[in-house]
Formats: C-alpha cells, sequence, structure tokens
C-alpha cells in the first residue's frame, strides 16, 4: 500500500530528472544466462546509448515473475521505452500491455508475444523459414531416406516449436526419412550429449541428428565423436555460433541456420529512438530472414557476427 | 505373513503415490497450442478467390527478366515483394514456353525471348507464393506460426491441385502456360536459375501446329 502511494510520486520525480538528463531505454532480457541473448541485450543497450540514450539491462533469469517485477519498476521509473526479448509468448503479454497503459512503448527482440498490437513492433528471426531452408538442404544430404533424431529445445519456447515445425513441413513429406527418437535437451550443451549418448544405445544406425540450437548440436557432436560414428552421423544445428560455424569449416557439423542478433538489437533500438522522436505507424512484425550456412558458404561466415 | 502383507501395501501405497503425482504426456504436447487460426480455410479463400487475380495481372516473366537484367533495382521496387529485413525478392509472373526435358523436380522451359526456366513439380517448399503473391499481409496474424502456416498450406494446394500429374503429362516439345512465384537474392541474383513455384500450369499442343 505504502509502495503504491510512492511509486506514482517516484515516477514524477524520475520524469522531472529526465527532463534535464538523458532520456532511458530499458532492455529486458529473458536470460543473460546464454551467451546469444548477452549479445542481444549488450548490442540493443550499445545502440540505444549512441542514439543518446540511457540504457541499463534488466536480467528476466528465464523466470515470468522476474520479468514482471522488472516491467513495474521501469513503467514507475519513467523510462522513455522498453527493448524486450520476452519468456514466454502468451505470459509476457500482459507487461506489454501494462507497459502500454503508462504510454511505455515495447519492442519486442527475436522471440514474439502473442498479441497483436500491445508491442509497438516486433523485429524476430524467421525461425519457421530457417528451418525449412535447413530441412531442405537435410533432405538432400540424406539423399532423401534413412534415420535421424531430433533434439528439441526448451518444449515452453515458441523458437522450439516454429524450428521444429519449419524442419518437419520438409522432412515429413519424405517417407523413407524415419524420425527414431525426439528429446528435449533444453538448448544445453551437456544435457545434448547426455540425451544423445543414450539415443546411440538404443538406436545404433541413426544417419543424423537436427538439434534446435547450436550449442546441442555441438554437445551432439562430441557424444557421436565419442561414438566413433563421426564419418557416418550428420550433426545439424541452429544459431550460426562462432563454435558451430569453426565446426562445418572444420568438416564436424553439417550445417547451421545463422541468425543476427546484432541486426535486431540495433534495429530495435532505433525504432524506439523512432518512436521517442514521434513517429508512429511502424509494422507490427518485422521479420529477419536467416541464412543456410553449409560447408559451401561457411568461409563467408568465418569471421561475420 | 502378517509383515510382508504390510510391507507389499506400503509399497504398493507408494507406488501409487508416485504414478499419480506423475504427469506423463507427449513431449510434443506444448505444439499443439491453438488460438483457433486455421490455415487451410484460410488458404481456401485466398486460393479460390484471391490468386486469380494475382495470376491474371501478373507481370510477363520474358518482359520481368528483360528488366531485371537492365534495371534490377528499379524491376525489385516495382514487381519484387520483401518481407522483413531480408536479401530475398519474391515475383509473380505468368508466361509461356515449349517444355524442353524434365526431371525428378522440375520442367525445364524455354520461353519464347530464348531464356530457360524450371517450372517446379516436386520440392515445393518455402514462401514464393505466399510473398510474392503480395496480398498475405504479416500483420494480419497473432503470430509467425500461424503465417507461416499459410505457407505450408499454399505450398500444399501447390502440390496437389497444379502439379500433381503435370510431370508425367510434360512432354518435350509440348507447350505450357504458367503463372506463378518465384525467389531472387536481390545481391546476387542468378537470372540462369529462375525456378517458378506454379498456381496455373496448363500443357498445350505447340503453337506451330
Amino acid at each position: 500500500m505504502f509502495l503504491m502511494v510512492l511509486l506514482p510520486f517516484l515516477s514524477g520525480c524520475r520524469k522531472q530528472e529526465q527532463v534535464q538528463g538523458k532520456q532511458r531505454i530499458a532492455v529486458i532480457i529473458s536470460t543473460l544466462n546464454n551467451p546469444w541473448f548477452v549479445v542481444l541485450a549488450e548490442n540493443a543497450a550499445e545502440r540505444a546509448r549512441e542514439l543518446g540514450y540511457e540504457a541499463q539491462i534488466f536480467d528476466s533469469q528465464n523466470n515470468s515473475a522476474k520479468e514482471a517485477e522488472h516491467f513495474d519498476n521501469v513503467i514507475a521509473m519513467g523510462y522513455a521505452a522498453i527493448l524486450f526479448n520476452p519468456t514466454d509468448a502468451d505470459g509476457s503479454v500482459l507487461n506489454v500491455e501494462r507497459a502500454k497503459a503508462a504510454g511505455v512503448p515495447t519492442f519486442c527482440m527475436d522471440r514474439e508475444i502473442n498479441s497483436p498490437d500491445a508491442a509497438a513492433s516486433q523485429i524476430l528471426s524467421d525461425n519457421f523459414t530457417g528451418c525449412v531452408k535447413l530441412g531442405q538442404y537435410f533432405v538432400k544430404q540424406m539423399n532423401k531416406k534413412g534415420s535421424y533424431v531430433e533434439i528439441l529445445g526448451l518444449v515452453g519456447d515458441n523458437n522450439t516449436w516454429n524450428r521444429s515445425n519449419g524442419f518437419h513441413s520438409v522432412v515429413d513429406e519424405f517417407p523413407d526419412l524415419k524420425m527414431v527418437a525426439q528429446q528435449s535437451a533444453d538448448f544445453d550443451r551437456n544435457k545434448a550429449l547426455e540425451v544423445m549418448e543414450t539415443i546411440m544405445q538404443a538406436n545404433p544406425d541413426i544417419d543424423a541428428v537436427f538439434c534446435g540450437n547450436d550449442a546441442m548440436a555441438l554437445g551432439v557432436y562430441q557424444a557421436v565423436l565419442a561414438a566413433g560414428k563421426e564419418d557416418r552421423i550428420k550433426v545439424f544445428g541452429f544459431d550460426g555460433s562462432d563454435d558451430a560455424i569453426n565446426s562445418i569449416a572444420q568438416g564436424k557439423m553439417s550445417a547451421t541456420v545463422m541468425q543476427f542478433p546484432v541486426l535486431e538489437a540495433r534495429t530495435s533500438a532505433e525504432l524506439a529512438n523512432s518512436y521517442i522522436r514521434g513517429e508512429r505507424g511502424f509494422k507490427k512484425k518485422t521479420p529477419v530472414e536467416v541464412v543456410l550456412v553449409t560447408p559451401a558458404n561457411v568461409s563467408e561466415y568465418l569471421t561475420k557476427k | 505373513m502378517s509383515t510382508l502383507i504390510k510391507y507389499s501395501i506400503a509399497v504398493f501405497a507408494c507406488l501409487l503415490v508416485v504414478f499419480l503425482s506423475l504427469d506423463i504426456r507427449r513431449i510434443d504436447k506444448d505444439n499443439k497450442k491453438s488460438n483457433g487460426f486455421d490455415a487451410v480455410m484460410y488458404t481456401t479463400n485466398l486460393w479460390e478467390n484471391e490468386l486469380p487475380a494475382v495470376a491474371e495481372k501478373a507481370a510477363g516473366l520474358s518482359g520481368l527478366l528483360d528488366a531485371l537484367r537492365s534495371d534490377p533495382v528499379s524491376a525489385i521496387s516495382t514487381n519484387g515483394y520483401k518481407l522483413g529485413i531480408s536479401k530475398t525478392v519474391y515475383f509473380f509472373c505468368k508466361g509461356s514456353g515449349t517444355v524442353e526435358s524434365i526431371d525428378e523436380e522440375d520442367i525445364w522451359v524455354t520461353l519464347a525471348d530464348g531464356s530457360r526456366i524450371q517450372i517446379a513439380t516436386d520440392f515445393i517448399f518455402g514462401n514464393a507464393v505466399r510473398d510474392g503473391s503480395g496480398i498475405v499481409n504479416i500483420d494480419d496474424f497473432l503470430n509467425m506460426t500461424d503465417f507461416n502456416n499459410v505457407s505450408v498450406a499454399l505450398n500444399k494446394f501447390v502440390k496437389n491441385k497444379v502439379v500433381a500429374g503435370l510431370k508425367t503429362k510434360a512432354k518435350p516439345g509440348l507447350r505450357i502456360d504458367f503463372a506463378g512465384a518465384f525467389e531472387l537474392n536481390e545481391t546476387k541474383p542468378d537470372l540462369a536459375a529462375i525456378r517458378v513455384i506454379p498456381v496455373v500450369a496448363a500443357l498445350n499442343p505447340p503453337l506451330h501446329e
């Protein structure tokens, strides 16, 4: 109760401060326990600073309650905009709506929320289409037949299923490609290694593995290598991490899909800047194209991020 | 004996508690979330009521290829569609040509101006029809899943309604009239590898007969 009385006062004070100083942009990120999201957060904050704002990063630690808390604080402290990577496509909608009602625009980065108009704009990696491209390459590499395993990311995450569905929208059209196991490893390299070791014991004749991210693909490759099956089992990933790109260049992994977190982050900050300066009418959703990386084009990506 | 029965009951009770506390479900249960969007119904309407007009008004492929050769920037901005931040540009086109050869996934066609193109008969994936049509707006969809399911459904329509049987009926020398979509990379446009996903395709005797 005390806080409720105090918050409008604090908010007023903060707004007063900003008239005299720089406006602030908040970067609320699902987790900083994953290097990919660290790149996303740091680049969003850096671009906001380049544009003349104070920028602060808030880590939701994959916890929707913590995320809601960050929104409460950011709204109360009078931030001018939020660059947001949500923890949950459905669960995060209320937070974004609350910010909108308080006049604070939210710009989603990489992960979407299931609302057509809560966010001012959403800059999203086109995971599904990336995995359609990967699926086509996979089918050709497999000559349309063989046994494969799918290692999923977090089963509650939209991106996990966008990737899986994109892949299966292609591969399921080829009846001689048999999925012998589908298991989650939570986007985690060590977990993927353990899961793959177990799967190989039950399925000795696997020809390929499709993994929902590169960390898991590298863990799977480690398991495959330890089993001495690296010449037989093809490993496919997603993300375009430096380790995966190097692995493809060295002839270990077969392919990945390159995402562009720096571009997504910087574009979101630039849109927020335009909004603060009075511009409106942004596209609600802007997909960012992803690129299939194979041994044929890996040299183009060895030094790029 | 009574002790054995007691232990058996206790073990059974423990197992029952453990079993009842487990939530066993398929790993893809979280993949079945639905917001009521019916991609097939949406696509049926698109296919029957809107795409025919798009095909009718589409640019002629020979003219479009000429424009892409002479002034690609202008041709892309006039005739192409891009989705979001992307280097891929999608086009809708129509044309006629002579069947030259048939392979596993494509019919190779020579247009009247001598350009060689492919008409896809298999391996039909991606967003060329959805995005090349210019009539499907991403902002009309709740999420990317719904939007992408439109592409999946459109590609199935192409497979079932347009290319089914086309490959077996195609013979070198026949004329093929078509309308459809193709994609190009705007930074490295390869005009020698145009692959049209057809929404209309009809085989006819050669014009000179």
